[in-house]
């Protein structure tokens, strides 16, 4: 049992230099009870009027007179009583019977959903998770009005004490990959989990991969129809980030701008992301490697002018490449950190005036900004910023690589990369699938948007894909 | 025994990549010095005759038990075929694509995939051709663009084989089957054991025979018998005069594309030695540093025209010894010593 003098004492320690807390002490029935709460925390009508509904039972002298639609009798910890408090809750405190009531109204701050900035579709749904994880279930219950969604709460961070949830379908989950989920979600040690970046990291199979394991999303649309494929949500509080796995490589070039037009236009625009993925990577690199290494694979009139565009640049290609690349990374750092208007003027400032001056003062060629900002485009084609970002990483190694070896080095390159991605998987996945491991009756569905979204279930092996292994699994 | 399985897709996969791998630039070559215009019917039943041996294989594969000292053995013959191929890869390299850059860097950059992929998890070696397969549809892609110039009558006259081709022309044709022994050490992995139908290992056969064939007929159907006889790597001439809009040297894709293919199957061949080793003692990070270090150092000793040329000649004895020979004594072996079980 806990004394009234050590529950005054604990709110003494931990909350007196809360401005915003309040304690107060009341008598109901000549029974003195402590009223506690933050004030900054709480709607005061919504719970005044919950706490005379609770004091009328009280004083009826009702059995459970705690138990309401929103409270929850319980014997008091200081654990529970911190806890409860910290969350937003009102808790009345019953020091002469060790009970507490909690009141669960809490009044978390949160904006309107609104369409996700770096998520943009011209067709479909312009709803986006917010900063409240009862809102975003609330999104995702709105499209999928299922029983088999299932939401599970995890607390994490001594501290932070964040919850975390992860959202799934019964029947579609992939119980393997939740299990792996789950043990990863209890193994956590962690005093702050802030945000779903920090979780990212905790979840992750290869934490020092450049490629992301888990799709990150703000739509709606997007993470309803990945539970509908089997794939398991997961949300941090106060963050509007779906983190989305399994998934795989693939899975990041789809977008539902695909599924909400037409299936030509789907499927040709989804070939396009995928060809950017490619030049993306190695546009630049392939440029570098002709101009120092191989001239003559180009056709001669090419060529001379090729020879003719660079012959009085003063740097070697790398260097060159390097200038303009980081040049764009420059200008796109500054766009994002300054208000729309202004980031678009220094888009046009240093996309236009700058590149223009760099070839006028003869320090890049025409052709090297052609490279480089056709590349720059390709990487922004990619539907997912974190990939967006992978993309972009990744140039810069095989540009050097084609700098010292040519068409040789950019070939170790890729094979190193590959064998890298073969390694990869998302909550022990394969990340490769259905190229790796090779079912080729699923592979139309990375290069084509189907007539219809049929929901193929991802591989979860690496070496059982007979007919047999698949009935295993479906 | 490590746990893993294949599909039988993957498996024959890895099979085609094993043997066409290095050698698939050069086999048309020898095959056409040693038997002219006979040299696609000779390669025909060379092939069947391979047909007839995987059948033997698939049918007996139970009865391959290595022991300790046979297992070395295999291991030695496989990281001699790495050797060899990688000396003849940096010899065509060096020849095609980059005459400057020091030998050791570019067998040291293969080796470092090699060693990536099989320090990795049994499922990158098993899966890495993959990346290959639209690799062998260019290929063909940019096989087909010399059509147009073929002289047709080149082919003739064909059918009269006299015994001096038929021996000579069954000798080089082996070059192409090198590595047939891995169906042995990859077939109890299949899934489940499950049985293997005739029918699939001939159409993995059909599929390779075709595959060589064709280049062959290509080569022999673009140049003369003379041109054959002066020129090492007649595919590599035959795309080089090729011409494409964008494109001034088809033949330098194709160097890349072929080495791809090389280093997958230097990759494939390291994967089987050290998937034996392991079989023997525990998976060691250290021997599989070791061994690639190696088979690194070594064809810095043989990249010379003579000594690839001798060490690709050796290559075929080995193939009569450790493909066809030994694999069916061993299986010979372990069908008797069943019986002798059988009758304890």
């Amino acid at each position: 049992m806990v004394s009234y003098k050590e529950i005054v004492e604990s709110l003494e320690n931990e909350f007196s230099q809360a401005f915003d807390f309040i304690a107060k002490e009341l008598v109901w029935n000549e029974e003195h009870v402590i009223l506690c709460y933050y004030s900054t925390m709480i709607d005061t009508a919504v719970v005044m009027e919950q706490l005379q509904t609770i004091q009328r039972k009280f004083e009826a002298g009702e059995a459970e007179y705690g138990q309401t639609a929103f409270s929850e009798e319980m014997t008091f910890t200081i654990k529970q009583f911190r806890e409860s408090i910290c969350n937003g809750e009102t808790v009345i405190v019953f020091p002469k019977t060790d009970k507490m009531i909690r009141i669960l109204l809490p009044k978390i701050a949160s904006r309107e959903p609104s369409s996700p900035e770096n998520e943009y579709v011209v067709r479909g749904g312009h709803d986006g998770f917010v900063e409240n994880l009862d809102v975003n279930i609330n999104l995702i219950r709105k499209k999928l009005k299922s029983p088999d969604l299932k939401i599970e709460k995890h607390t994490i961070g001594a501290k932070s004490n964040t919850t975390v949830s992860i959202i799934y379908l019964t029947t579609k989950v992939d119980n393997e990959a939740l299990k792996v989920l789950k043990a990863r979600l209890d193994r956590i040690e962690a005093e702050m989990i802030y945000s779903s970046g920090q979780l990212e990291d905790y979840l992750e199979d290869v934490i020092w991969s450049p490629f992301p394991q888990f799709l990150n999303t703000e739509r709606p649309d997007r993470a309803v129809a990945n539970l509908v494929d089997g794939k398991i949500i997961i949300f941090s509080d106060s963050d509007p980030t779906a983190l989305i796995g399994p998934i795989t490589l693939f899975t990041f070039y789809e977008s539902p701008d695909d599924f909400n037009g037409r299936v030509l236009v789907g499927s040709f625009y989804r070939l396009v992301r995928l060809a950017s993925f490619f030049t993306a990577i190695f546009l630049p690199a392939f440029y570098i490697a002709v101009v120092s290494f191989h001239f003559e694979i180009m056709p001669i009139d090419l060529g001379e002018q090729v020879k003719s565009s660079v012959a009085n640049i003063p740097f070697r290609p790398i260097f060159e490449a390097l200038l303009l690349e980081l040049l764009i990374e420059l200008i796109r750092e500054a766009s994002i950190r300054l208000p729309s208007p202004i980031g678009q003027t220094i888009g046009v400032v240093g996309g236009l005036v700058i590149g223009d001056a760099i070839v006028a003062a003869g320090l890049a060629s025409n052709l090297m900004v052609i490279v480089v900002a056709s590349t720059a485009l390709a990487s922004f084609v990619v539907p997912s910023v974190e990939m967006n970002t992978t993309v972009r990483l990744l140039r810069f190694p095989f540009m050097v690589l084609a700098s010292m070896f040519g068409f040789f080095g950019i070939v170790i390159g890729s094979m190193l990369l590959f064998i890298h991605l073969l390694n990869l998987q998302s909550l022990n996945r394969p990340y490769l699938s259905p190229i790796i491991p090779f079912e080729p009756t699923k592979i139309k569905s990375i290069f084509f948007r189907l007539p219809y979204y049929k929901q193929v279930p991802q591989q979860r092996n690496f070496y059982l894909f007979s007919k047999k292994g698949k009935k295993k699994h479906d | 025994m490590t746990k893993w399985t294949l599909s039988n897709k993957q498996l024959f996969l890895f099979l085609f990549i094993l043997q066409t791998g290095t050698v698939f630039i050069s086999v048309q070559s020898r095959v056409i010095k040693a038997a002219e215009q006979n040299s696609w019917l000779i390669f025909i039943a060379v092939s069947l005759f391979h047909l007839f041996i995987l059948h033997i294989f698939n049918k007996y594969y139970k009865y391959f038990q290595l022991n300790k000292f046979e297992k070395w053995l295999y291991q030695i013959y496989w990281y001699t075929i790495v050797v060899t191929f990688l000396a003849y890869i940096d010899f065509i390299l060096e020849v095609w694509a980059f005459p400057q850059t020091p030998a050791y860097i570019v067998i040291s950059l293969m080796v470092i995939v090699s060693l990536y992929a099989n320090l990795s998890k049994y499922a990158v070696a098993l899966n890495i051709s993959v990346i290959l397969i639209p690799f062998i549809v260019i290929f063909l892609a940019m096989l087909s663009l010399a059509t147009k110039d073929l002289i047709w009558t080149n082919l003739f006259p064909f059918g009269q084989i006299d015994s001096k081709q038929w021996i000579d022309g069954v000798g080089q044709t082996m070059y192409a089957f090198i590595g047939i022994e891995a169906f042995l050490i990859l077939r109890p992995f299949v899934e489940d054991k499950k049985e293997l139908k005739f029918r699939s290992i001939a159409l993995y056969q059909l599929i390779l025979t075709l595959f060589f064939v064709i280049t062959i007929l290509y080569v022999l159907l673009f140049f003369s018998l003379e041109e054959i006889k002066i020129i090492p790597v007649t595919i590599m001439y035959l795309l080089k005069s090729q011409e494409i809009t964008f494109l001034q040297r088809l033949d330098l894709f194709f160097t890349y594309i072929w080495m791809t293919w090389s280093v997958i199957s230097v990759v494939l061949f390291m994967f089987l030695g050290l998937s034996l080793y392991k079989t023997m003692y525990t998976r060691s990070i250290k021997f599989t540093v070791f061994i690639h270090f190696l088979v690194s150092i070594l064809p810095l000793f043989l990249i010379t025209r003579e000594l690839v040329k001798k060490s690709h000649d050796i290559l075929m004895y080995g193939h009569y010894f450790f493909g066809l020979l030994f694999p069916l004594f061993i299986m010979l072996k372990g069908w008797r010593k069943s019986l002798r079980e059988k009758k304890v």
